[in-house]
């Protein structure tokens, strides 16, 4: 046991205490297992309960009573701990907010057991604690979300409609999925892509469809589940130059630089993976924005213009 | 080990009384304070804080001793104890399991395991039944903005809040946090304004300073953020039908699953009726679907999305 604090201690003790008090007999191991205690840290607690808890006088009659007999545990102790500490408000967010989460992910099981354990901890909490927290992690069709992970539990090869929003087109892929995991509120597939023949980020929400094929999908070796996905490979860093109103491009988009110019207007340096990615930005921004490759210097107005000829063509064929 | 053997003996002594103890008469009930009254006091004083920095709510009563007022201490069951959740080991290892795949970045790491001990234990994650431990676990991240811990506090207790947010003060009956879309939200009744109003917790500009418990009732129904910005504003609304190429239907509506549908085309795509209060945020979720969205009425809507296209194609200086 590395070095513990006297407040550590009193905190693990004043939660085990009171579920130790009411299942009496409860074997050393099993408590230790349950509430994840080396064996030794439980008896020097136990030990140390023995000797020092109880009430003024401190007569036999108030101390705690402790006896281990065939590695069976008995306390009895003042009816003062019969019941754990409420839980302090991280630890209460943290619970509630992970369980949340996990719950309401597209295609869990509505009737499951976390389900029932969330609303247990809910109710535990107080009164109307259910509905105070919500957390999405983010949006998928269920349908999708419940392919790929009956995929990743039998470890095969997926086929996947996928859209890619940075290039603008649709594609058929074969990937061998890895893992799922949200990041900003998003849910990504990381899994090995036949057709790019690498490791690939995909946004489930822009998953089409999924069909579990009949391959095992390849398995690879532990990869970092810490790799942030990034839309943002930084193909090119562009400069903007435009109105103050664009303030919230750097709410939005991780950006270099931002700077309010002295004639009021931002310029703004970012880096952008695809053109058809820079086409949404500019059609959102004032059109007397001035866009800049920042590597060669070279304006890019035609960007903003050619998508802007496209979309008017639906209107004015 | 003799600061523990205080402390617990400290709870001990102030869940049992009826009646709240004064200082010294605590150091009557409670051995191992030191014997100088200067020493006793400053060792008091920082068990109180540890207490309470704890999480145990340690109450300071006056009371008229021999005629003085004195501050007496104790500690309210009904505060102090967790309700019984009457959780299942299945049930323990479940919740156990979301908050070990489910991060709170900026939280301590240990408040779940010492939450899951105060609630009966941390479940044997691998062992109980129903509990999937297999790779298909999603993993994900939470950002914990300096604000969401207190606002958390307020919800749970109904507690009015008071918060910087843009240039204004805010005053809010907090009813609702949510996590979306990668930020969080706090939806509430803004008693200024007199209406209902949602704040992204990244934009308050000040710490958040809370009133009473209980200081109002929480309306038995609310409504969560609302994430369609084309809804948002003072204005008249107008119903704009907007046709989504196949290519782009299915994620919109996955997107924004109660978007009203008025029509499934055979080649797969969608009419969606808008309800529209604010056209420049309509403008901007159409141009983030390039040229696989058209506005199809009414023609003045049609009509400003056209306009502010020629504004990118009207010749600009020398643009090739």
């Amino acid at each position: 046991m590395s070095r513990i604090t006297a407040t550590d201690r009193l905190q693990r003790i004043l939660a085990v205490l009171p579920w130790i008090v009411q299942h009496q007999g409860a074997t050393v191991d099993e408590i230790c297992e349950r509430f994840g205690l080396d064996r030794k840290a439980l008896l020097a607690d136990l030990d140390f309960v023995f000797y020092n808890v109880g009430l003024h006088p401190f007569t036999p009659d108030m101390l705690a009573e402790v006896s281990i007999v065939d590695d069976r545990v008995y306390v009895h102790v003042g009816d003062y701990f019969r019941r754990p500490l409420r839980l302090a408000h991280g630890e209460a967010l943290t619970l509630l907010a992970a369980g949340r989460a996990v719950v309401s992910r597209p295609g869990a099981d509505p009737d499951g057991t976390l389900r029932r354990a969330v609303d247990k901890l809910a109710n535990a909490l107080g009164d109307g604690a259910a509905e105070t927290v919500d957390v999405a992690l983010g949006t998928a069709d269920p349908e999708v979300m419940a392919g790929l992970q009956r995929a990743l539990s039998e470890q095969r090869r997926i086929r996947i409609s996928y859209y890619s929003y940075g290039r603008d087109v649709s594609s058929e892929r074969d990937v061998d999925p890895q893992r799922l995991l949200s990041r900003e509120g998003r849910w990504y597939l990381l899994g090995h892509c036949h057709s790019a023949e690498g490791e690939r980020m995909f946004r489930v929400d822009r998953i089409r469809s999924v069909d579990v094929l009949d391959e095992a999908a390849e398995v690879v070796g532990d990869e970092d589940a810490s790799v942030v996905p990034g839309p943002w490979g930084g193909e090119r860093t562009v400069e903007l130059v435009t109105g103050p109103e664009a303030h919230w491009v750097s709410g939005t988009y991780p950006c270099d630089e931002v700077e309010e110019l002295p004639d009021g207007r931002l310029r703004i340096v970012l880096p952008v993976t695809t053109t058809r990615w820079l086409e949404r930005l500019l059609l959102r921004l004032d059109p007397s924005t001035e866009v800049t490759d920042v590597a060669t210097g070279e304006p890019l107005d035609s960007v903003a213009s050619d998508a802007a000829r496209r979309l008017l063509a639906r209107y004015e064929p | 080990m003799a600061k523990l053997d205080r402390l617990l003996n400290l709870v001990a002594a102030l869940l049992d009384t009826t009646v709240p103890l004064t200082a010294e008469e605590l150091r009557e009930r409670v051995p191992g304070y030191p014997e100088s009254p200067d020493a006793f006091h400053r060792s008091f004083e920082r068990d109180k804080d540890d207490l309470r920095e704890l999480g145990i709510p340690v109450d300071t009563v006056v009371v008229e001793h021999h005629e003085q007022p004195r501050s007496a201490y104790t500690i309210q069951r009904s505060r102090y104890e967790l309700r019984d959740p009457g959780f299942e080991l299945d049930e323990l290892a479940a919740i156990h399991l979301a908050a070990t795949t489910i991060q709170l970045e900026g939280l301590d790491p240990d408040d779940v395991e010492e939450g899951l001990r105060k609630l009966g234990g941390l479940g044997a994650v691998a062992g109980a039944p129903g509990v999937s431990v297999s790779g298909a676990a999603p993993t994900g991240a939470l950002p914990v903005p300096e604000s969401l811990l207190d606002l958390f506090v307020a919800v749970t207790e109904r507690r009015e809040v008071t918060f910087g947010y843009g240039d204004a003060q805010r005053h809010v009956q907090p009813h609702r946090l949510q996590f979306e879309r990668g930020r969080w939200y706090l939806t509430g009744f803004d008693t200024d304004r007199g209406d209902k109003r949602s704040f992204r917790l990244d934009r308050i500009t000040t710490p958040i300073t809370s009133g009473d418990a209980n200081g109002f009732e929480r309306p038995e129904q609310v409504a969560g953020v609302q994430l369609r910005p084309w809804e948002l504003g003072e204005g008249q609304v107008t119903t704009c039908h907007v046709l989504l190429d196949p290519g782009v239907a299915k994620s919109v509506l996955v997107d924004h699953p109660d978007l009203e549908v008025a029509e499934r085309r055979d080649d797969g795509s969608v009419v969606v009726a808008l309800a529209v209060r604010n056209h420049e945020a309509l403008r901007n979720f159409l141009m983030t679907l390039l040229d696989h969205a058209e506005v199809l009425d009414p023609p003045e809507v049609r009509q400003e999305v056209v306009d502010w296209l020629r504004g990118f194609v009207a010749p600009q200086g020398a643009a090739s």
